[in-house]
């Protein structure tokens, strides 16, 4: 599904560059689930924005679906992004001056998608994950949990056939977090979805097909995840 | 998509209220200023453009080409007829001769007719004016007009006099000598023109007036008041007719000299704002400036508003991360942004609007003028309002909203948006200074004005103006026994006949020869009628000679110094009891006084002769003894009432004559103190706004630094310094800028005050006493915050 190809990102720093990633080197296929580990500051949340085409590789080629991301400019690379990608983040990221409902809607509102459509979609996903009663609510109303429940729709509310997740249950408590990778579990094994998670703990891990472990901007080893 | 804008700006204008408050009230504010002044600007520029032949009508005005050249408004009587036979491509032309008063009494069923005192109302006119300007005739016809003894008179006056407007056949008395028969009556006159007269007579009835008629061929007189109006043909220009004209000139000349009176038509639409020929006291220059502080206004709130849109972008910041990330492309959230501004900015227009409409009754008393939001004037408002909203849009909104659509979206998730660093705040830095360097340039400019009012009020004009008042003179037969029972009122100290006071708009220009001198002087003496009393009622000092002895004709002459000086002479002694011819009376010279203003302080001193021609008195001038003067005053009118039962009493005390000379200028300082007042209130609403934002984001740095020993002074300073910068910088801009401006307009005026560094400092410090009051409370406030809160918050 997609392939980078000795992925670079840098900072130039007056002489002196400092380097996020390098040589990254990596395939994913479709229907895969992969988590990326690593310490802090060994370029996780970066190589998850560079798929994710919220930032862009200092060197190297980035391919998607047969598609060459690093030559698009950033109109294609919206389109692309529009139609293919959900991402799922640590902090929720709902926007706090809209419901639950209009959180929801936003994607399909910068994809055009036409009213009906966007309601069925909606009353679809808040049916699939319980939250109906929550619909007017607005986030700061929620739990962390509901929240990122919230957030997990919204990422699956265009249809995208891969979903990357940073630390989605960073800032849950235990017996939630569980829930949360339960369905992302779920979405990948019932719905094929592509499922790239970036996690500190061994547990969500688990929960995933391989693991890419990340040192100091570079893929130091590949495990495949044994049930 | 349109309603998701919506719906987010409408709920993120709600949370941060202050904001959107003090962006609304800034921007409505600045929009009621610009429609105000954009309404002045079009009624000025619309003046007299309505009519349809507009595009070739001229005036025919007169330069006086003595050892200066004098503009004049008017043209001899006879330029009409010679227009007419000398030049084939003038469609029309016609003579149109205003009266600055006239008394009118209209015969009613009691017997006794009612009177009317009518200022600029009437006028003797050719019937061709009718197919120079538009005058539409409601009933009646123009055609009678050619006939002596006719008149037109609007619906207005009609209704005035007669109580309706079904008027054709009734009849009125002018000044209580010629009788007029109304044949016609005219649809009522817009304000936008400057030929308000609405009582039109016809030209022929001059022909039996015999203070007219032998003047009616005459090339050797002119008077303001009487122009001559030209319609060329289409198609021909203005420049064709100038240059004609030396050519005219030498064929209908002066009797004295061929170069003395130069005849030049000036096109009817540039009329109004000129000030050497026109009859407004409205200039271009003025215009501009007002258009000019219009914009700075609009500046003004936009600079707010980019400020704290700024200031606030890192709060949005996140916000447009994720939308990002949920896949908005960048023109999507610009358009979001440009959005809140916009609606922002119709609620501001909305103010601005309904605010206009409320403040525009008392900008026209303050200007002395007649805009209406009504009439004509609506399409180009609303085009002119559509364009503002349009511009303010963008001016304020096109920044913010690039900036922020730009956000890195994998930054500003982490909130770390780049706005605040290097680029934004050093922009912030150039806008308020901009904003500094408005005010200040607003508030020298304000001072310098009041500082000119101020030194006109205050200066020696060279007569006592005291507690002199006048009254009319209408008719010359009983003005000796007014003058001697006024006299005999006890209160009274002094009493004069003259023809004017020292200082007056109506004065008698005319030719003077000296001695033996073989060719006149080239320069005219106002030559003022007066008797022996007057240099005593009005304090004029003599600094040679003695005073004129009474008299009802010219026997001797009393000049002021530039007189003297014109002539010449080394002394005012010199000039004693040497022959002038004035006016074509030869007598000798036997007294000099001091120079006074009789202008006013706009133009030089002329030179000034007086002498008792009784037949030249109009006026009465009355000296009060201090005391209460209303028992005086009643008297004085029961006496004049006694005199002249016909007429209508009026009583003008000095004070407020001399005041009309600084009417223009009293009416600048009205505007300029009232916009330079609002430029700052509106820069003072950004400023805390933008103090507000500061205050919060230093909160974590105050209580650091005050958890490391930091004293109040201190922290205070930290905000202090920047603003003390900015409002230098803005100053090192200003005051150039306001210097060259100001100085430039006091050379309008031969007598002003001086540019001293006082109205420099003034600026300086009452920029720092706004800025202080308007960011001082915050700071203070965030200076002396316990740091414990303030640390424990984050």
């Amino acid at each position: 599904m997609l392939e980078l190809k000795n992925i670079e990102k840098y900072y130039q720093n007056g002489a002196t560059k400092s380097y996020v990633l390098r040589y990254v080197n990596a395939h994913i296929a479709e229907g895969e689930f992969v988590s990326i580990m690593g310490p802090s500051g060994s370029g996780k949340s970066t190589l998850l924005h560079i798929l994710g085409m919220l930032d862009e590789p200092t060197e190297g080629e980035y391919w998607f679906l047969g598609e060459a991301v690093h030559k698009f400019n950033e109109r294609r690379r919206t389109e692309l992004y529009q139609q293919y990608i959900g991402f799922v983040f640590q902090a929720y990221h709902l926007i706090d001056d809209l419901t639950v409902y209009e959180n929801l809607e936003t994607p399909l509102l910068y994809k055009k998608v036409p009213s009906g459509e966007r309601k069925s979609r909606i009353a679809d996903l808040l049916d699939r994950f319980n939250i109906v009663a929550k619909k007017d609510l607005f986030p700061a109303q929620l739990s962390g949990g509901q929240q990122q429940l919230v957030g997990i729709a919204r990422a699956l509310i265009g249809n995208p056939k891969l979903i990357l997740a940073d630390e989605p249950t960073g800032n849950l408590q235990s017996q939630q977090a569980r829930e949360i990778m339960d369905v992302f579990k779920k979405l990948n094994e019932e719905d094929g979805v592509t499922i790239v998670q970036v996690t500190h703990s061994d547990a969500n891990a688990q929960y995933g097909k391989r693991i890419l472990n990340l040192m100091d901007g570079r893929v130091e080893s590949e495990d495949i995840v044994r049930k | 998509m349109i309603y998701n804008y919506l719906l987010i700006a409408f709920r993120n204008l709600r949370k941060n209220s202050t904001y959107s408050l003090l962006n609304v009230l800034g921007l409505g504010l600045s929009i009621a200023c610009c429609l105000l002044i954009f309404l002045m600007v079009h009624y000025h520029l619309s003046f007299d453009t309505y009519h349809k032949k507009a595009d070739r009508t001229v005036r025919m005005v007169t330069d006086i080409n003595l050892e200066t050249v004098t503009p004049f408004r008017g043209s001899p009587n006879p330029m009409s007829k010679a227009l007419r036979s000398e030049f084939s491509f003038i469609e029309k032309a016609a003579m149109y001769a205003g009266r600055y008063e006239a008394v009118i009494s209209v015969p009613n069923v009691s017997g006794i007719p009612d009177k009317y005192k009518e200022e600029g109302k009437f006028a003797f006119v050719e019937p061709e004016v009718f197919e120079i300007l538009d005058l539409p005739l409601q009933q009646g016809d123009v055609a009678a007009l050619r006939e002596p003894n006719t008149a037109l008179l609007t619906e207005k006056i009609a209704r005035k006099y007669y109580g309706g407007t079904d008027v054709i056949g009734k009849t009125f008395r002018y000044d209580n000598k010629v009788d007029f028969r109304v044949v016609g009556v005219l649809r009522d006159l817009p304000d936008n023109t400057d030929y308000t007269n609405e009582i039109l007579v016809s030209w022929s009835t001059r022909n039996s007036m015999p203070e007219h008629a032998p003047y009616l061929d005459n090339w050797g007189g002119i008077s303001g008041d009487t122009y001559c109006l030209a319609a060329l043909q289409e198609g021909r220009s203005i420049a064709e007719l100038e240059a004609a004209m030396p050519e005219f000139r030498k064929k209908y000349r002066h009797p004295e000299s061929e170069m003395l009176f130069q005849y030049k038509p000036f096109p009817l639409k540039a009329m109004h704002l000129n000030t050497d020929y026109g009859n407004g006291n409205m200039e271009k220059s003025y215009l501009w400036a007002l258009a000019l502080i219009g914009l700075f206004l609009l500046i003004t709130a936009c600079v707010n508003f980019i400020n704290m849109a700024t200031a606030q972008a890192l709060k949005r910041a996140r916000e447009v991360g994720v939308r990002k990330s949920l896949g908005s492309t960048r023109g999507q959230l610009f358009w979001q942004f440009m959005f809140e501004t916009a609606l922002i900015v119709v609620a501001a227009v909305v103010i601005g609007v309904v605010l206009a409409m409320f403040s525009l009754p008392y900008l026209n008393t303050w200007m002395e003028e007649n805009i209406h939001l009504e009439g004509p004037g609506r399409l180009p408002m609303a085009l002119f309002l559509l364009a503002l909203s349009v511009l303010v849009i963008f001016l304020a909104g096109a920044y913010p909203g690039l900036v922020q659509a730009r956000f890195q979206p994998v930054v500003s998730l982490k909130g770390l948006a780049e706005t605040g660093r290097a680029s934004g705040f050093s922009l912030r830095r150039v806008l308020v200074t901009t904003q500094f360097t408005i005010s200040q340039i607003l508030i020298i400019g304000a001072a310098v004005v009041t500082a000119q009012i101020q030194f006109a009020r205050d200066a020696d004009w060279g007569f006592r103006p005291g507690v002199v008042f006048t009254v009319p003179v209408p008719e010359r037969a009983h003005m000796n026994a007014l003058k001697e029972q006024i006299a005999a009122i006890s209160g009274v100290k002094n009493v004069s006949l003259c023809y004017q006071p020292p200082a007056s708009s109506s004065n008698n220009q005319t030719g003077v020869q000296f001695e033996n001198r073989p060719e006149g002087e080239p320069w005219m003496v106002n030559n003022k009628p007066a008797d022996a009393q007057y240099i005593e009622t009005f304090g004029l000092k003599l600094v040679a000679g003695r005073n004129l002895q009474p008299s009802d004709t010219v026997r001797e002459y009393l000049v002021n110094e530039t007189f003297v000086k014109k002539l010449n002479l080394a002394s005012p002694e010199e000039i004693l009891n040497k022959k002038a011819n004035i006016d074509g009376v030869n007598a000798p010279i036997v007294g000099v006084v001091a120079d006074f203003h009789n202008w006013g302080f706009s133009q030089d001193i002329s030179a000034i002769s007086f002498t008792t021609a009784s037949s030249g008195y109009s006026t009465c001038a009355v000296e009060l003894q201090p005391g209460n003067p209303a028992q005086v005053l009643e008297q004085v009118k029961k006496v004049w009432e006694n005199n002249y039962p016909d007429y209508y009493y009026e009583c003008n005390f000095m004070d407020d004559l001399m005041a009309e000379f600084l009417e223009s200028e009293s009416i600048i300082m009205r505007l300029i103190h009232i916009f330079a007042g609002i430029a700052i209130f509106i820069g003072c609403l950004g400023l805390y706004g933008l103090a507000s934002f500061m205050v919060v984001r230093k909160t974590k740095e105050i209580g650091i630094r005050k958890t490391l020993g930091a004293t109040v002074p201190g922290i205070l300073w930290l905000f202090g310094k920047e603003y003390i910068r900015l409002i230098l910088i803005a100053f090192v801009i200003a005051a150039p800028v306001a210097w060259w401006a100001m100085n430039a307009w006091l050379q309008n005026y031969v007598y002003h005050t001086t540019l001293g560094p006082g109205i420099f400092v003034i600026g300086l410090l009452s920029t720092f006493a706004v800025a202080f009051v308007t960011v001082g409370f915050q700071s203070i406030q965030a200076a002396v915050a316990n740091p414990v809160k303030s640390l424990r918050s984050e």
